[in-house]
């Protein structure tokens, strides 16, 4: 056998070397990301059968019928009768399995718009299948406004009380605590008009249900005079706006970043009161920005140094976007790439904590590169409420509709609920009764209040019973 | 944020990602326009409030937006009247089945695409 000069092992080595980098980003380039067992059309659902899957494809049902209801008398004939479980769809967009059934999924969105107004109280009364865009719409022609909204729209009113939806800012409660009332239609099929004066124990456990108590089919909400803001968007290093946040959410009436996996930087968002001319919306940079963490994450994420230089030259530290435009025409923004997602709602005091490590977990973590999106909300007291008893940090973790969701459970969960994280009930999460208990101190209550309205279970699906350990 | 120079780098090793169609951005006009274009049809104009408004009547959602007649051509050329009905019917990119509308028919459907299609 030849043997090989020391000059022949040492060039073969610096050729190894140069050929290395090329074969691990050619091992990473052709690498799928779709995650195992992925398949983006549903197959044909068996005889007597309806296919249903949520807005991010991940939850899916076959139930017997998917039925729609025209108004409230059908909406409570049909609970009363429904093959079970019965569960209720607003717009489909909780990722975690509140709504499949292998029974009936009821649709309420025909019973949607304005239904009373009250001028002297001051309260507009919808169908609790409008979806909050129409209501943010209804209630601006009306020289009115929700005093916040979440950053996604397209949720019913009812599916957006179920889960808690909210939005941004520190001083601000979420939106189902700026009601006066509702009409649970009950699982029998009987209507309850419920306030805080009526049955205050219905009206806290019923603001926040997971849909598991009946279904809502009217809400009075109350409203606030219209107001405009201004918005700005910008980039900054992560380190400096950390320092910050502090300062940020008590400035601002409306705070909120998303850290950008891999690259250090942060891209912050403030809204606050504009009086005079509105600038009108402007285009959004979010998909193009989106694209570009995708790209850098798909060529460069075997290599996550130059990956991060990559990103430090592409992404400036700079002023995105200054608009000012009508409240809800700004707090809330489309999401045209399907996602999934999981939140955890933080006591503040551990937030900048959780943060460092969610931030470190995320730049290891090497396939993501969604904005990890962070806010805050106040406090408010409905029995079920992520906020109840105190305002929260919310840390909100995505990945793209067709990839690997594991990784949130396995990587990011631990570290949630270490800090003492309360899971968002209409995002991805593992938690039963037994820690939810511990992390609701009227857990046991809304369970009694529960087994009450529905004695047979009747609205509840196997992912419910074991939440609530029925 | 976005600066060539990275972007460029990264882009260049991702020869296998097609751009997506050009079709001009609507005009200011336009924006307008879409922001408050609802159908004569009291009926239909009811399902467009509750469904199809949400994303089609302003920008940034990805939705083709009402009344943007370029960006609806290139969709119908590419997919045909139907192709569109059976976008609206299984779902499309991050428009949910039945575009919000569970309720619709497929003749609400079709309508409702025409108009947000055709609105002057």
């Amino acid at each position: 056998m030849r043997r090989l000069s020391r000059r022949q092992i040492l060039g073969g080595t610096a050729v190894a070397a140069a050929l290395l980098p090329l074969g691990l980003h050619a091992e990473w380039a052709m690498r799928d990301f779709a995650r195992h067992g992925y398949t983006p059309l549903l197959p044909p659902a068996p005889p007597g059968r309806i296919n249903w899957q949520n807005w991010s494809g991940l939850q899916r049902a076959q139930p017997r019928e998917l039925y729609v209801a025209r108004d409230e008398a059908d909406l409570a004939m049909k609970l009363a009768t429904a093959d079970t479980p019965v569960r209720a769809v607003g717009s489909g967009h909780s990722f975690s399995g509140l709504v499949p059934s292998s029974g009936t999924i009821l649709d309420i969105s025909p019973i949607a718009g304005v239904l009373a107004e009250d001028r002297a109280a001051g309260t507009v009364t919808f169908g609790a299948g409008t979806r909050l865009q129409q209501a943010a719409r209804l209630l601006a022609d009306r020289g009115l406004a929700l005093a916040n909204l979440s950053d996604i729209d397209t949720q019913t009113l009812a599916g957006m009380f179920a889960t808690s939806t909210h939005g941004t800012g520190r001083a601000l409660r979420a939106i189902h605590d700026h009601i006066t009332g509702f009409r649970l239609i009950l699982p029998d099929g009987q209507p309850r008009d419920v306030t805080a004066q009526n049955d205050p124990a219905l009206f806290q456990a019923g603001k926040v249900s997971l849909g598991s108590l009946g279904v809502l089919s009217q809400i009075t909400i109350k409203p606030v005079p219209a107001f405009n803001l201004n918005r700005r968007m910008w980039v900054e290093k992560a380190e400096t706006l950390l320092a910050r946040i502090e300062a940020l959410s008590r400035q601002h009436r409306n705070f909120e970043f998303y850290y950008l996996p891999s690259t250090g930087r942060v891209a912050a968002i403030t809204h606050d009161i504009h009086v005079g001319p509105v600038s009108g919306r402007q285009p959004s940079v979010d998909e193009a920005e989106l694209d570009g963490l995708r790209t850098l994450r798909n060529n460069f994420g075997w290599f996550p140094w130059l990956r991060q230089r990559l990103a430090a030259i592409a992404i400036a530290e700079e002023e995105l976007e200054h608009s000012s435009d009508e409240s809800w025409k700004l707090l809330a923004t489309g999401r045209p790439t399907r996602f999934n997602e999981m939140e955890y709602e933080l006591p503040v005091a551990n937030g900048v904590k959780a943060l460092r490590e969610v931030m470190a977990l995320a730049d290891a973590e090497k396939s993501l590169f969604f904005p990890i999106e962070v806010r805050f909300t106040a406090a408010d007291d409905a029995w079920l409420s992520m906020f109840n008893g105190g305002e929260r940090l919310s840390i909100s973790i995505h990945s793209a509709a067709q990839e690997d969701v594991d990784f949130l459970f396995s990587r990011f969960e631990p570290l949630f609920v270490k800090h003492g994280g309360r899971p968002h009930w209409g995002k991805l999460h593992s938690l039963k009764a037994s820690q939810l208990r511990a992390l609701y101190p009227r857990f046991d209550d809304f369970c009694a209040l529960r087994r009450t309205l529905d004695p047979k279970g009747r609205m509840l699906n196997p992912y419910l019973a074991e939440l609530f350990d029925v | 944020m976005l600066r060539s120079t990275g972007w460029a780098i990264a882009l260049l090793l991702a020869a296998c990602e097609s751009p997506p169609a050009s079709v001009a951005s609507p005009d200011a006009v336009q924006v307008a326009k879409a922001e408050t274009a609802r159908p004569a049809n009291p009926v239909l104009a009811a399902l467009y409030d509750r469904s199809c408004r949400s994303c089609h009547a302003a920008i940034n959602t990805g939705a083709p937006l009402t009344g943007h007649a370029a960006a609806w051509a290139a969709r119908r050329d590419a997919r045909g009247e139907l192709g569109l009905l059976a976008s609206a019917k299984a779902g499309f990119g991050a428009m949910p089945a039945m575009g919000l509308c569970p309720d619709c028919s497929d003749d609400q459907l079709r309508a409702l695409t025409r108009f947000m299609a055709t609105v002057q």
